[in-house]
Order: C-alpha cells, then structure tokens, then sequence
C-alpha cells in the first residue's frame, strides 16, 4: 500500500477541504487556496492531489448538482473521512511538539 | 454571468483533453475548468484566463489521469505474464528454442569480442590525461619528387630554443625510437628504446608503480615498462639496479629510477624502456637532425600563435642545413586529435588503428547478427502455426492487433535478453580465451563499465525488435474467423519475404565462407611464391662494426659448411639505402643495396642479360650497377652496354639485369631497383649459403658459440634469410583466422536454422507425407515435393552471392596486396560444395526421420 504521509500541498487541499465543509469540489477548492494563500495551483495539481488522498483513504467523493456555470457537468464533492481528520491532527500535533522544543522561536 | 460566457471558453483544449484523459475524470475536470475560466475572466481579464486554462490542460498529463493506464501494477503484471509465457513457450519447443537462443547468444558473444576489440580502438590512449594541453609538431615536409606529406618529425633543435623563444609552456619532450644493446649481468640482448626528454613523464601520465614522475631530469636514469622490468629481472624489484647500455659501441652505465604500470591495452602510445636524449650519441645539435616526435604541453592558448609567430625561424635554419626533405610548415596538432586526422601522418609514434580494420570488425558484426535474426524470424514464422488457435481465441475475445504485437514484441525482447545473458557467458567462458590465444590483445570484459550495460541492453532491444517486427506484425494480421474456419494458408511457401530472409541469409554465409577460403588459400598461395632467390639455407648475421665483421668472416671463411660468403652495408629484408636516379630531369628516388660483388651470386638472383659483378674490375666496383627488371622497364634501358644512369652522385654503367626478386613482402609491388659495390670498410651484414638445411644447423651452433666467445657484450642477432617474411605472415594470419571462425560459426547458425526450418515444416505436413508413403509414393517423390521450395531459394541465392562475393573478396585481396591468389574457381568451387553438402546434410537428416517414421503411428496420433 501506498504511505500514508502527507505532502505539504496534500495537506494544504486537506485543510481546505475541511474548511468547505459540504461544499467542498473541485473548483471551489481551488479558489479557496487561492484566496487563503495567493497560490495559483493549476487543475492537474489539484485533481492530482485530490487522487492521491482519495487512494490514502484520506476523503471520500460523491456526485452532486450540475450548474449553469459548468455547462450541466455535474459537481463531485469530497468529504474528509475519519482517517483523514486524525492525519490532519496527527500532523498538527507533530508541528506544535516540534514546535514548542525550538528555544525562544519568536525571538528570532 | 451574461448568455455568450457559453462562447468565450475555447474549445479545442477541451478536446485535447478528451483525447487523452481517462473517462471517469472528464465529467469533474471540464465542470472545474469551465467554472473556474468563468471566475478567472472575472478577475483577470479574457486573456489570462485562456492561457491559464491551456496550462491547466496540460496540468492534467500526469500518469493517474492517463487513458489505458489502469493501474500502474495492471501493466508490470501483463509484463510478468508475458515473462512467464516466454519460458513456458522455451520449455514446450525446446528445439526451436534452443536453436533461436543458442543462435543468438553465439553471435551476441562474437558481438561482444567486436565491442571490446572496437571500444579498445575508440578509447585508444585515454589513460593519457589532459591530452587538450599536449601538442604534437608535425611538419608538412616534400620529398625528392617534390610530393607532399604530413610528417611526425620535426627538426630536432626547436626543443633547446623553445622555452627562450615562447613563454608559457610547461613541458617539452621529444621521443625519438631507437635501438640499444642492453647488458645486465650475463642477459646481453638489443632492445628497442626511446629517446625522450626531461619531462616525458610529466607531460604524458603513465602509471608509475615505483620510481617518480622527476628521475628523468637524471640523465643516467632509465624508465622501464613493467613488461621490460619483467624481462630482464623477472619478479625481483627492478629499481637501482645497474645496467649497461651500448649505443654505438659506447658502453654507458645507467640505473633503473622508475617502473610504469603494465601499459593498458590501448595503449596505442607506448614505449619500452626510455632513456633520456642527453645519453643519444648522434648528434642533435647538427642543423638537419629530425626528433621522432616533439611534445609540448601548455595550458594557455597564445602559446599557439607565438609559436606560429617564431616557426619561419625554425623551417629557415632548418632548411639551410640542405635537408634530404625540404619542410614547408610547422603545425601544432592536439593530442586527442592525433588519432583522427583525416590525413595519414607519416611515422606516426602515437598509432591508430587502420580504419578499415575498424569497418570490418562492425560490417561482420552485423552480419553475424543478421544471420541469427534471419534464423529467428523463419522459425518464428513457421512455428506460429502452433499459436494460431491462441491468437484466434484472443482475437475473438477482443484482443487489439496492437495489444497482440506488443505481447510478441516484449515475449521477443524477453527472449533476446536470455540470449544476451548466455551470449555474455559464453564470451567470457569460451570466445574471449579463444581471441586472445589466437591475437595479440588481452582483453577482459570490464562488468563495472556502464557502456557495456548499455551496449548489451542495446544488443537485446534491437535484435528483439528486429528479429520480432516482422513475424509479430504477419502474425497478428491473421482474422480469427479464417483461423478458425481453417481455411488460412499458412507456411513460408507463399510468402515471398520468408524466402527473400532465407534466401538472403544463407547469400551472407556464402560470403563469409567464400572470405574464409580466399584468404586461407591466400596465406598458402603467398607462402609459395617464388621470391625470386634461393632463400632456402642462408645464414644473415648484422654485426655492430667494421671489427665485428671482419673476424666474424675470417672465422667463417675457415668452416667446411661455408660454400659461398657475401657481405654488404645493406641486406635484402634488412636495411637498404637508396639513390637519386635522375631521368628526363626528374629526380626518382631508387632502393639501392650496398654490398660485396659475391652478393648476387651467392643469393642466386637470377642473371637475364648482362653480368654478375666482377670483383677484379674497377669499373665494375666504382660504378657499376646491377638493376632488377622494373629499373629496366621504368628508365627504358634497351642497350646495357652503351646506356648511363644519371644519379645525384655521378654517373653509373649497368653491368646486369636480374629478374624482379620480392625483396620486401607481399604488400607493396615491386619497384625499381639496384645493387652496387661498395668499400668493404662499411660493411656489416654477413651472408652464408650453405649445402643444405643441416649444414645450415650445425653452421648455425657453431657460430653462436663463435659469438659468444668472441662478442660476450653483444648480442647474437643471426636469423635465416626463409624467416624474412613471418612478421608479414603473421599479420596476414589474423584477419584469416578472424574469418575462418566467423565462417565456422555462420555455417553452424545457418545450418541449425535451416535444419529447425525444415523439420517444423516437416512435422506440420507428417499427415501427408505418411497418406503419400501409404499410397506408395517413393522416397524420391517425397524428398522433391517437400524440399523444392527450399533447393530453389537457396540456389538462387547461391548463384547471386557467387559474383557478389567474388567482386567484394578480389577488391579487399587488391586494396591490402600487391601479390594475392587469383580468387577464381579454385576458391568458388570449394566454397559452393562445402555450403551445398551443409544444406544436402541438414536436410537429409530430416528426411531420414520421415524414411523411418511408421505412417501408421503418425496417422493414429491425429
């Protein structure tokens, strides 16, 4: 099987993800991270993180409404599933421990 | 939003994307890009949005979106699949297999010998380092004829005025080859040495195993190889020991500082045993004294033009001296570019290999490689008739022609690989051996070098793809609903590639076995030309000096086996002078040879008008001279008596003519030629004619022992005038040898290709051959219908490759001979029986299995 690691931009689209809520396709994200981080991330990168999550067992996907604005092709929402939430505060609490043994970090 | 958003996206990227993106992605993709387009106009205006939807397109080319890509472990198990077939097919026809592999990995392994033989020559001298900062000075000289020419020597003296003349040079060397008696204890032998400067060492990075890179800047240091080292001290350590050098009849002592590596095999740059110049006792301050080689090596690039700035001064001085060869211009010329000039550079120290020895090499190579393709595709051809319900059954459950052919291809591939494997061991177990008893190379295959991987990888796709295309492309083309019907005709009698592969294959090992029988007959043809003399029983023996030679042939003289003594400054197969003829007020450059009026006679050169040299008249030993036919022919000397010969030093009478004699080997024709007396002050070769071969031995022993007592500190260097020519010989001996093994190894493939041919088509049609024998048919009759397609290609490929051969092997004869056998039928008609009686055997064989097989037991079977 495929590591369950995270990569930073996976765990960027992961976050954002859950910040949609249920909300959360393919060009909805992309604007997100636009707006959050003024990155530009082109479609491949983005389906192709969506993918890899997907085989990590991170989100799940399902159908949803077309709109005017997509010429009738049909949405598909993702949703964070357990295992992707406990990835998300696995790696947030590997960052805050790290974090809290740099010495006087804001000082620098 | 307004209604014509609808127009303003483009849609060709869409259908760009459509062509390669898998279907399950497209819905959401495009959904994404049509929103997302929609927003980016907004924001920041038409234009950026459509470049920015081009780039996402493009995004979406990654492995995970791609059409027919599944799942990347999908394609690797397809991949072992085919693996696992390829040896289960190798199991179940093990002849065929065995044949197709055995084939292959023979000729891979001759392919492998090719490799090193040519990485050796393409990798020649690259131990050297920093070979762009070496520089050679070649000279572009004239000779009498005023003819130009590229020469590897250069006046001798530029090497003291150079480093005053130009600054910035780090080294200057000269190598100059020449000869030394070397004494070492009681080992008193001639060795060839090379005459260097101070920094040979420091310019030209020779391994050292002991010793500096400095001890040259001691003049009464010597370097030797390791190979010189192993001969004169064995395994005992070489460095300070003491020698005795003797040039010129000097002796100088000298000691041992420094001993190289043992040169790599491509060493084409070599040397034996260096000795500094300084110890060189001919003269390199006199005006015209040439260096074998002059060597500078310098980082910065002006060097160049100050040197082209001071090189009048050089050429000037030089020419002043009245030179025998006028230069016109000093050149620098690069170290790497040495080897690849486009122009031979006449003494050439660095060496090359000939090219066309390098062209050969590749061209029957590749036909080797050929014959084994040619053999598998027949096979391959043949032997799918056992597959074609298999291919039916995946065609009909929706295989693709391609899916088929990629299958063939990557089974084909597999199986070159296997071959490629044997190939490798079976060059390293048995062929490389073979090679290097036969030649004079050592060479070793070097696993750890990329290019060999490279090479063979290589070897496997090209020889897969080449020996697969054909039989993947025919057999895929079949429809399953004729297999199946069975009605499709399958089987190389109708197919005309098949019988062109055939026919061209065994054309190509008729060339080779016709190569092989031109030049062995060539060598033995060459070992029985009449040389012109009686070389049979004549004892030659150089000596060092006037001394030498007089009680030398004070002693001969007193022994009974003794029936005739000539001596001479010059020899026939040894050393020869030459002289300027002048003629029409042309200058022509002659062979000349110096000896004593007993010469001729004592050689038996044959006398066709005129006479020998008389010894009591002055005339004769003043001025006399005898000529060979050619000289004749070429000054049209008619009337011997009345007729003078114009030279650069007088004018000279014709006393004979004698038969052109070969007095050099068979390479070069024969040229004008001649003999003349001279004082017996400057003679040093000694001639003996004998009875017969035994008193020739027993002469032979008893001088050695003369010699030995008489001469302790030289070396005894006699040899029998019939041993002339075995340098030659030898040389001659390894394209032959080369030939006959490739000749012995394309007859074994073809013939086992053949024979695999044969017995599989025989196997198919066993039905109607056993219901023929039943009815009553003769063995006669069967033999015929079943073999006449086979007698009729290879016939006509026989009568094509006859005259194709005999023109490529005549001109290859003339281009390196001047003297070779006539190739005419001597040679064709041993060359046609020995390929008709292979063909003959191979398919009588087979045919002696259908003369024995029971019809009853073949029909039951079915």
């Amino acid at each position: 099987m495929k590591g369950t690691n995270l990569g930073e931009f996976e765990e960027l689209v992961l976050l954002i993800i859950g910040v949609l809520q249920d909300n959360a396709y393919g060009a909805a994200i992309m604007q997100e991270v636009e707006n959050q981080t003024g990155r530009n991330p082109s479609v491949g990168a983005v389906h192709s993180s969506l993918n890899r999550l997907m085989e990590k067992g991170f989100i799940k996907s399902h159908y949803g409404e077309s709109t005017k604005a997509r010429r009738g092709r049909r949405k598909v929402f993702y949703m964070l599933t357990a295992a992707g939430r406990s990835a998300l505060v696995k790696t947030r609490e590997l960052r805050n421990s790290l974090f809290s043994l740099i010495p006087n970090i804001s000082m620098q | 939003m307004s209604e014509n958003d609808d127009q303003i996206a483009p849609e060709w990227p869409f259908k760009l994307l459509r062509s390669f993106c898998k279907d399950s992605l497209i819905e959401r993709v495009e959904g994404d890009l049509l929103e997302t387009f929609d927003y980016r106009v907004d924001k920041y205006g038409k234009r950026k949005a459509k470049w920015m939807l081009y780039r996402d397109v493009i995004s979406m080319f990654r492995p995970f979106a791609l059409k027919g890509i599944n799942n990347s472990n999908n394609s690797i198990m397809m991949f072992s699949n085919y693996f696992k077939l390829t040896l289960r097919s190798i199991k179940t026809n093990k002849t065929t297999s065995f044949i197709s592999i055995v084939g292959l990995s023979v000729s891979i392994s001759c392919c492998i010998i090719l490799y090193l033989f040519i990485m050796n020559i393409l990798t020649a001298n690259d131990f050297i380092d920093n070979q762009d900062e070496i520089y050679l000075i070649t000279s572009e000289a004239r000779d009498v004829n005023n003819d130009k020419f590229i020469w590897a020597k250069s006046p001798a003296n530029i090497e003291s005025v150079l480093n005053d003349d130009i600054s910035g040079i780090e080294y200057i060397t000269r190598f100059t080859k020449g000869h030394a008696v070397i004494r070492y204890n009681d080992i008193v032998i001639e060795e060839p040495v090379e005459f260097v400067d101070d920094d040979f060492l420091n310019t030209f990075s020779f391994a050292l195993q002991s010793g500096s890179k400095n001890v040259l800047y001691d003049p009464t240091k010597i370097v030797l190889t390791a190979r010189a080292a192993e001969k004169f001290f064995g395994l005992a350590d070489p460095l300070d020991k003491e020698m005795i050098l003797v040039i010129n009849g000097e002796n100088i002592p000298v000691t041992v500082g420094a001993v190289t590596e043992k040169l790599p095999t491509n060493a084409y740059f070599s040397f034996n045993i260096l000795v500094n110049s300084k110890i060189n006792p001919v003269n390199n301050d006199q005006g015209t004294s040439l260096a074998g080689a002059t060597f500078i090596k310098f980082k910065n690039p002006p060097v160049i033009d100050q040197f082209d700035n001071k090189k009048a001064d050089y050429i000037q001085a030089y020419n002043a001296g009245k030179p025998r060869y006028i230069i016109d211009n000093l050149q620098l010329l690069r170290f790497d570019n040495i080897s690849n000039t486009k122009y031979t550079i006449v003494g050439n120290v660095v060496g090359r290999e000939n090219p066309s020895t390098l062209y050969g090499a590749i061209f029957f190579g590749l036909l080797l490689l050929f014959i084994a393709c040619f053999n598998y595709i027949n096979i391959a051809l043949v032997s799918a008739t056992k597959r074609l319900k298999e291919i039916g059954l995946r065609k009909s459950v929706g295989a693709k022609r391609g899916q088929l052919i990629t299958q063939f291809l990557s089974q084909n591939i597999f199986l070159c690989s296997f071959a490629v494997l044997l190939g490798l061991v079976l060059a390293q177990g048995i062929l490389l051996p073979l090679f290097n008893s036969f030649f004079p190379f050592e060479f070793s295959i070097n696993y750890w070098s990329p290019y060999l991987w490279l090479f063979l990888l290589g070897v496997a796709f090209v020889t897969g793809l080449l020996s697969g295309l054909y039989p993947a492309l025919y057999i895929s083309s079949f429809s399953a609903n004729n297999i199946f019907k069975g009605t499709l005709k399958l089987g190389g009698n109708n197919n005309y590639l098949f019988r062109f592969f055939l026919g061209v294959q065994f054309g190509i090992t008729f060339l080779i076995i016709f190569s092989g029988i031109a030049f062995m007959s060539n060598s033995s043809f060459q070992r029985n030309i009449d040389w012109g003399y009686d070389q049979s029983s004549l004892l030659v023996i150089p000596t060092e000096n006037y001394d030498q030679y007089k009680g030398l042939s004070l002693k001969l003289s007193q022994y009974p086996e003794v029936v005739s003594l000539a001596s001479g400054m010059n020899h026939i197969g040894d050393k020869a002078s030459s002289i300027d003829v002048i003629f029409n007020n042309e200058k022509a450059s002659v062979r000349t040879y110096n000896v004593s009026p007993e010469y001729i006679n004592t050689l038996k050169l044959q006398l066709m008008d005129g006479n020998s040299f008389n010894g009591d008249k002055s005339s004769d030993i003043e001025n006399g001279l005898i000529v060979n036919e050619t000289f004749a022919r070429q000054f049209y000397v008619d009337d011997i008596e009345n007729d003078v010969v114009k030279t650069a030093e007088g004018d000279f009478q014709i006393i004979g003519v004698i038969q052109d004699f070969h007095y050099q080997n068979f390479y070069t024709p024969i040229r004008a030629m001649a003999f003349k007396i001279v004082p017996e002050e400057s003679h040093r070769f000694l001639v003996v004619r004998t009875q017969n071969e035994n008193a020739l031995s027993s002469l032979e022993n008893k001088i050695k022992a003369d010699w030995g007592s008489m001469y302790p500190d030289f070396p005894y260097l006699g040899y029998r005038q019939d041993t002339i020519f075995d340098n030659f010989f030898r040389e001659m001996s390894i394209p032959t040898k080369i030939l006959l093994l490739f000749a012995t190894i394309s007859i074994i493939l073809s013939s086992i290709g053949l024979y695999g041919l044969v017995s599989l088509m025989l196997a198919k049609r066993m039905r109607e051959i056993s219901i023929r024998k039943v009815m009553g048919a003769t063995m006669r009759h069967i033999t015929l219908i079943t073999n006449k397609p086979y007698i009729i290609i290879l016939g006509v490929a026989l009568i094509l490759s006859i005259p194709l051969s005999q023109y490529l092997v005549k001109n290859y004869l003339d281009q390196v001979n001047a003297y070779h056998v006539p190739v005419d039928l001597k040679i064709i008609i041993p060359s046609v029986l020995l390929i008709t009686v292979t063909i003959l055997l191979t398919i009588g064989t087979n045919l002696l299995k259908i003369a024995r097989a029971e019809p009853s037991s073949t029909l039951r079977e079915k």
